[in-house]
């Protein structure tokens, strides 16, 4: 009799996709065809091609700047794609053996690399395109020897440290439990390390602003009731209790946790729990993707488009990118995601930005299945120069939300708050896998001002509630000449209210 | 050529044909005698005329069935009307006929006897409830036309069903131009004497036997027939019940019916996560029972179950499985229960709705690893949950009605009868010499071999019609003749066989004849050799699927690869469809040594010289740029880039190295009928860069790599399938880091094309696993969600002394080295810390660590290591060399190695050590100075005894006046 607890209860997994297992992945429904025609006249996908003997099961990427990007795959190998963006790329493997590899990092003349057991670095010494050299950064952690243990990053703070995120363990821990496991670890130059935040689930994605703040994204399940993007700071505790024995050890920065109880909503635990953070978005489940993966900053200054400073993110069920867009509010990150492009061939678990522009899309599906027809592969988002009709971010107000097009909206239907459906709900943190939405209340759309020029229009709303998601689903605005919205969708997260005064934004 | 010319002699109906010519010429007096000879052991007349040892050496007395449980096994009906006349019921039988000459009223008394008594062993034959599915048969059918049965038994069915290719290129069909009225009329083969050499037909086996009879008499034919004739075709997996299915197919009844249990099927492969689609594969076994149960446990492996459920009561009915790990349960085809992935024992269970009857059921689950269990529940209209019962279970079949009579009882006095009779008339002398009843006969009965006169009128064999209570083995003229022949000079029946005529005797005897060539003769006649064919890819004439010649094997062979075909123990000819079976040890004795004695030539056991710089060029000259020999022929799992000829890893084991350099340099004069290439001929130098050019040496450089047999790393264009998981390591070392099996979930596998890998283990910082031959399965770690704990795949894996290998050690007060330090509980090395590894130019990884010392809070390093554990080449297979090399920034006190450790280790040599009578290690130190080196017994972490290896570093400063300090050394491990 085999004691391991049975795995297809768990319902997580490296982006930990849905309940249901693969099972649910023969239940996967694709994205409507005409929307993804409708997308790709404004952004296009484009295969890398890839040689039939080579997996490319897509765990890390990164642009070299010669025309080439490194991608690191679950197989543990490293191939080197020379003329990436070209019609005919070549593949050479650059390094093999190492343990799922799921994030590659330029540092220093270096190759970082997070594998199961380790941070290591890695290089070509001899220069004969090959990697010789493959040094232990850190392996400060332990692992058990569970399939879920990866690990994510390095990504390197504004101090110059390098962060990485762990899964926790699902089923079998053959080799004993061990601790910081859902945690951000931090290495600080010297080496030294230190576990900053707590509570995480299936961090599969983590990445540092452009201003070199950490964020990452979570994976629904239990104890994190929807997916997430949300900042990471020093002593957070993001919910997941399974860790936090740890915070007692000498290198943990987050205080003493008590086991939350199950079952409050997210906001009150919030209340009762200062060091407890909500995420800067949420992404509400299917509709918004179901397993966010890698993100990157739009660092482009509009050479990718009408999105400059927002933020695009990977899905690994959907084979998706999400965009979404982030604003302070006391202190606070918050902001709103909004569908961007669908009809990705797998599910994407990394993505990077490739020197001619366009965004790469690391993808594999193995073990979780996904919207798509491969298991796996590479392939390029380009910007066709063609600027779509969208809702290019939803900001808040102290009495509302503003929206901001990307072109001039048709005034008849803009400011007609009939355009508009509105409702906010939040999320339980309980053992549960998932939450539903919460606490549902729908919104009414008192007002809709629009600006002169067609750009914005303010939404004069009441009952606005902190720590609540609030949908809204723009169907009934146009453009001049009749067009809808590509996506009429968007969810803003809204952690703090901004305040009153000074009046207006 | 000729065709086989005396086991056609030895069938009483052929003889007359064979020996029908014309007076024999000169020198034909000898082969009368040689022909009486093989009567006289064939006949098994020593068994009642006893004979000096040397005479029954000589002759090789046949034994007769065993007769033990042979009314379980044939129909009684059958036995009478076998004794009543054997050779109308089984013509060309050796056994003689009783009761020839008696009056019909006592030949039928006498039967009727003999028949209670053979039926009382353990009979009579019970009614056979299994019901055979018709793919069992189409299966036996394929079977019995191509595992090689049709070399002896007259086929059944046109070959070309089993070899369509050979039809389009000019074979000839026995059938051919016929009906299928052939089939039905096999004796239209007769009219060929050899070919049809009727002892060897099948008539009325179906009166004969059932089929669970005649499939356990398939499976192990030894066990009844000690004589070897019918050999033992390793049948496996149903095949003998297959072959019976389809040799007892006239028992059928009319069309398939439900008959009780089953069908199940056994599949190997390692799933997880979820159940395969066991539609496209290959069943390791096949059978039924009566319920869905495992029918036996294992790891990797799923069933499949098939038939058809009984429903009383239309209705909503619910279903369940509970199992580990992952099943699912079809009805009709729709999928009702699904209790898929890996996991622990559990239900899961679904509901359909129907209607009373029978309705197709369908149970598939798998096992990982660790326990596993199957079973379906049901609960309908008027039945609680409960397991569904085997009344309720059955599967489509065809019910054979075996050939008993129905209340048959033994009758104990005619039974008693019938003992005596088996006693007087001598049957216990063939079929019986070693039981107890061989006691009650009375001594001398028979007169001697030696006092046997050829005249005797009372009670002679010989006679054309011997008397009542003399057998009668319906002896030919010629037979006759050649009998006297052979008794007429019985001093020469005792003088020892020559090995050639001991080959001669056996091949004869033993029809090996039937298939193979030798002596310009035997090997399949042109009939039957359409049968013959081959089964993988690749078009390799009839190399591929005639078996070989065997002209000078004793010379080709190596006398003990030799007894191991003849053993039936290997089978390199993978390609080929018909099977060389196993005759038995008794019969094969002597047989390899009297090949060897008759081919082999002085020297030809002579091995060249080895070097590792040798077989690399050998290695070189088997690759694609060189002798190009991987077109034809594949190394281990690696096929071959063309035809499938036999893998060249094999070659090592069994050719004598002299036949091999006359292969290579001299074929023609091997006479192979191959189409194996010459390639030096007349002087010719190839390659002139490798070896001189020479051609001997590079005919040895080729032996010299194939002597590494399983460890011959891949030569080059030989690749491994992409899509396979087995990671085959070729030019370069592969690195493979998963979760390990008893290592650590940090352990970076390195295999070598050399075929000997390490695992490193990164957690604890130390060697900890090294093994031979496959490198390992990456499935568990590239499959699905994965994380399985990987084993080595190949074998003789070499456990590492556990713990760190460096250690600092004091001299203690008492003289004594102190204690090595063993890990904590916790897990991770106790002051070694991992750094990293770095890649040589050939790929070779050197592992590096640092040996840290801890003052109180803090950590300081003071020695750096770097150890290189990769394989090095020699004659017997690859051996580990463990290299260290070792820096530090000051002389520390001394840190010493913990080579082995083992319940006994002794030294066998300078700085060489034996561990337990397995493993060899040697101390490789290029330095001058002497270093300490301590063999002691300590106990280990459970209080036993062991002794430990410690080996003494040797730090030096690099040159004078440096501050850095340095040693290298290594082990070599060989096991």
């Amino acid at each position: 009799m085999e004691t391991r607890i049975p795995r297809l209860l768990f319902v997580a997994g490296l982006a930990g996709v849905l309940a249901g297992s693969r099972l649910a992945a023969q239940d996967v429904v694709e994205a409507a065809p005409e929307l993804l025609t409708a997308e790709s006249r404004y952004y296009r996908i484009v295969d890398v091609p890839t040689p039939k003997a080579v997996a490319l099961e897509v765990g890390g990427l990164l642009a070299l700047g010669d025309g080439s990007v490194l991608a690191s795959t679950r197989r543990g190998e490293v191939w080197r794609i020379r003329d990436a963006y070209g019609p005919a790329p070549q593949f050479d493997l650059w390094a093999r053996g190492l343990h799922e590899p799921l994030g590659l990092l330029a540092h220093g003349g270096w190759i970082y690399v997070a594998q199961r057991g380790e941070l290591t670095r890695m290089k070509d010494a001899d220069g004969d395109g090959r990697a010789d050299l493959f040094e232990t950064v850190c392996d400060f952690w332990k692992i058990s020897g569970n399939y879920h243990e990866y690990n994510f990053g390095p990504r390197l703070d504004a101090e110059g440290n390098l962060w990485i995120t762990t899964n926790k363990p699902f089923g079998d821990e053959p080799f004993g439990r061990v601790d910081w496991r859902g945690w951000a670890l931090r290495i600080a130059p010297g080496g030294s390390i230190e576990g900053v935040c707590a509570g995480l689930r299936s961090p599969a994605g983590i990445e540092a602003s452009p201003a070199g703040e950490m964020f990452y994204t979570d994976n629904q399940g239990e104890w994190c009731g929807a997916s997430k993007l949300s900042h990471l700071e020093v002593g957070d505790f993001h919910g997941h209790p399974w860790g936090i024995a740890a915070a007692k050890l000498p290198q943990s920065r987050v205080a003493p946790v008590e086991q939350p109880p199950s079952g409050m909503l997210m906001p009150d635990y919030a209340t009762r729990n200062p060091a407890f953070k909500l995420p800067a978005v949420w992404f509400p489940y299917d509709k918004m993707g179901k397993s966010p993966s890698g993100f990157v900053w739009d660092t482009s200054a509009g050479a990718f488009g009408p999105f400059a400073g927002q933020v695009f993110v990977g899905d690994q069920h959907h084979a998706m990118v999400i965009r979404v867009s982030l604003e302070q509010v006391g202190g606070r990150w918050q902001g709103a995601c909004y569908p961007f492009k669908y009809g990705f061939a797998s599910g994407i678990v990394r993505v990077a930005w490739g020197e001619d522009g366009s965004l790469l899309a690391g993808m594999t599906n193995r073990g979780w299945g996904s919207r798509g027809g491969s298991e796996q592969g590479l392939q390029r988002l380009e910007w066709t120069g063609a600027v779509p009709f969208e809702i290019q971010a939803m900001t808040a107000l102290p009495d509302g939300f503003r929206l901001r097009f990307t072109q001039p909206a048709d005034p008849a239907t803009a400011a007609d708050p009939s355009a508009y459906a509105l409702q906010s709900y939040t999320y339980k943190l309980h053992s549960d896998y998932g939450s539903p939405e919460s606490d549902v209340q729908p919104l009414a759309v008192a007002a809709a001002a629009l600006a002169a020029d067609g750009l914005s229009v303010d939404l004069h709303v009441e009952g606005l509630r902190e720590g609540y998601v609030h949908e809204l689903i723009a169907a009934g605005v146009r453009a001049p000449d009749g067009r809808a919205l590509l996506h009429a969708q968007a969810y803003y997260t809204l952690v703090r209210i901004p305040p009153a005064t000074p009046a207006g934004r | 050529m000729r065709l086989f010319f005396v086991p056609a002699f030895l069938s009483a109906a052929g003889a007359a044909i064979a020996l029908a010519a014309p007076a024999p010429p000169s020198g034909a007096r000898e082969d009368l005698r040689h022909a009486g000879e093989l009567l006289l052991g064939e006949l098994a007349c020593t068994r009642c005329h006893a004979a000096a040892p040397q005479v029954e050496a000589r002759l090789q007395p046949r034994r007769g069935p065993s007769l033990d449980a042979v009314g379980a096994r044939l129909a009684p009906e059958w036995i009478q009307a076998f004794l009543r006349d054997p050779r109308a019921v089984r013509p060309g039988t050796n056994m003689p006929h009783m009761f020839a000459q008696f009056p019909p009223q006592a030949k039928a008394v006498l039967t009727e006897a003999l028949t209670h008594f053979l039926v009382g062993q353990a009979g009579p034959m019970a009614a056979d409830p299994t019901g055979v599915a018709p793919d069992w048969i189409e299966s036996g059918r394929k079977l019995f036309h191509t595992a090689g049965c049709v070399a002896c038994h007259l086929p059944q069915a046109p070959a070309a069903e089993f070899n369509p290719d050979l039809y389009g290129g000019g074979g000839v069909n026995p059938f051919a131009g016929g009906d299928d009225e052939d089939e039905d009329e096999p004796a239209a083969g007769a009219a060929d004497p050899v070919w049809a050499s009727p002892r060897l037909e099948f008539p009325e086996l179906a009166a004969k036997w059932s089929l669970a009879s005649l499939a356990s008499f398939l499976t192990d034919p030894h066990q009844v027939r000690p004589d070897g004739r019918m050999p033992d075709f390793a049948l496996a997996g149903g095949e003998a019940r297959d072959l019976a299915a389809y040799l007892l197919r006239e028992q059928a009844e009319d069309g398939p019916q439900p008959v009780p249990g089953l069908a199940w099927s056994r599949f190997q492969g390692d799933w997880q996560g979820e159940t395969p689609d066991f539609a496209g594969l290959e069943p390791a076994g096949t059978g039924t029972s009566d319920r869905f149960a495992l029918i036996e446990g294992g790891e990797r492996f799923g069933m499949r179950y098939e038939g058809l459920v009984a429903i009383p009561q239309s209705g909503t009915w619910r279903f369940s499985t509970t199992s580990d790990d992952g099943s699912r349960l079809w009805i009709d085809g729709v999928l009702v229960v699904n209790n898929d992935g890996t996991h622990a024992m559990q239900e899961r269970s679904g509901e359909v709705e129907l209607a009373a009857g029978t309705h197709a059921i369908v149970v598939t689950m798998f096992e990982y690893s660790g326990g596993e269990g199957l079973a379906v529940h049901w609960e309908g209209p008027g039945i609680a949950k409960q397991e569904v019962p085997p009344a309720a279970l059955s599967r489509l079949g065809l019910r054979y009605a075996a050939p008993t009579v129905p209340g048959f009882a033994v009758d104990p006095e005619q039974a008693a009868m019938g003992q005596a009779l088996f006693v007087k008339f001598g049957c216990v002398e063939c079929h019986a010499p070693d039981g107890a009843l061989a006691g009650l006969a009375e001594p001398g009965r028979f007169p001697d071999l030696a006092a046997l006169r050829l005249d005797d009128p009372e009670g002679n064999c010989l006679l054309p019609a011997p008397p009542p209570g003399v057998p009668d083995f319906q002896l030919q003229p010629a037979q006759r003749a050649a009998l006297r022949a052979a008794l007429a000079d019985r001093p020469r029946l005792a003088e020892a066989q020559t090995a050639a005529e001991l080959v001669a005797d056996r091949m004869e005897r033993l029809r090996c004849l039937a298939c193979h060539e030798r002596g310009g003769m035997g090997s399949p006649e042109t009939e039957r050799r359409a049968y013959f064919t081959i089964q993988d890819y690749g078009d390799l004439g009839d190399e591929g699927r005639i078996p070989p010649r065997l002209d000078g094997v004793g010379g080709k062979l190596r006398p003990a690869a030799l007894a191991r075909v003849l053993a039936g123990e290997e089978a390199v000819r993978t390609a080929m469809a018909t099977r060389m079976p196993r005759f038995g040890a008794p019969r094969l004795e002597g047989l390899a040594e009297a090949f060897a004695e008759a081919d082999s030539k002085p020297g030809d056991l002579d091995e060249p010289e080895f070097s590792e710089e040798i077989v690399a060029a050998g290695r070189w000259l088997v690759g694609q740029d060189g002798l190009a020999c991987i077109n034809c022929h594949g190394v281990g799992k690696l096929r071959s880039l063309g035809i499938p000829a036999v893998a060249l890893d094999k070659a090592y084991a069994r050719l004598r190295p002299g036949w091999f350099r006359q292969l290579l340099l001299d074929p023609d004069a091997l006479n192979m009928n191959s189409r194996m290439p010459a390639f030096w001929w007349e002087g010719a130098r190839h390659f002139p860069d490798v070896l001189d050019g020479d051609p001997h040496r590079q005919a040895d450089a080729v032996w010299s790599y194939l002597s590494l047999g399983d460890a011959m790393p891949p030569p080059p264009g030989l690749e491994p399938d992409p899509s396979a998981f087995e990671l085959v390591p070729t030019a370069e070392p592969y690195l493979f880091a998963t979760f390990f099996a008893g290592v650590s979930p940090r352990t970076l596998c390195v295999g070598y094309p050399e075929r000997l890998h390490v695992a490193f283990d990164r957690e604890g910082v130390r060697l900890a696993k090294a093994w031979k031959g496959d490198f390992i399965n990456a499935q568990g770690t590239w499959v699905g969600r994965a994380g399985a704990l990987e084993v080595p795949s190949g074998s003789e894996v070499l456990d590492l002394p556990p713990g760190i290998a460096f250690a600092e050690l004091a001299w203690r007060a008492d003289g004594q080295l102190s204690r090595w330090p063993e890990p904590a509980p916790q897990r991770g090395a106790l002051n070694a810390r991992m750094l990293g590894y770095a890649l040589d130019v050939a790929g070779v990884p050197g592992f590096r660590y640092a040996i840290d010392r801890r003052r109180g809070e803090q950590v300081v390093e003071f020695a750096r290591i770097t150890e290189t554990d990769l394989p090095r080449l020699a004659a017997g297979g690859p051996r580990l060399l463990r290299r260290f090399h070792l820096t530090a920034a000051a002389a520390p006190p001394r840190l010493w190695l913990r080579a082995a450790v083992g319940e006994t280790i002794e030294a066998v040599g300078e700085h060489e050590w034996l561990v337990d009578g397995r493993l060899h290690v040697r101390l490789e130190d290029p330095s001058a100075t002497p270093r300490n080196v301590v063999l002691r017994t300590r106990p280990d972490a459970a209080g036993n005894e062991q002794q430990e290896l410690l080996i003494a570093t040797v730090l030096r400063k690099t040159a004078a006046g440096s501050v850095l300090h340095e040693d290298e050394f290594a082990l070599e491990l060989s096991w």
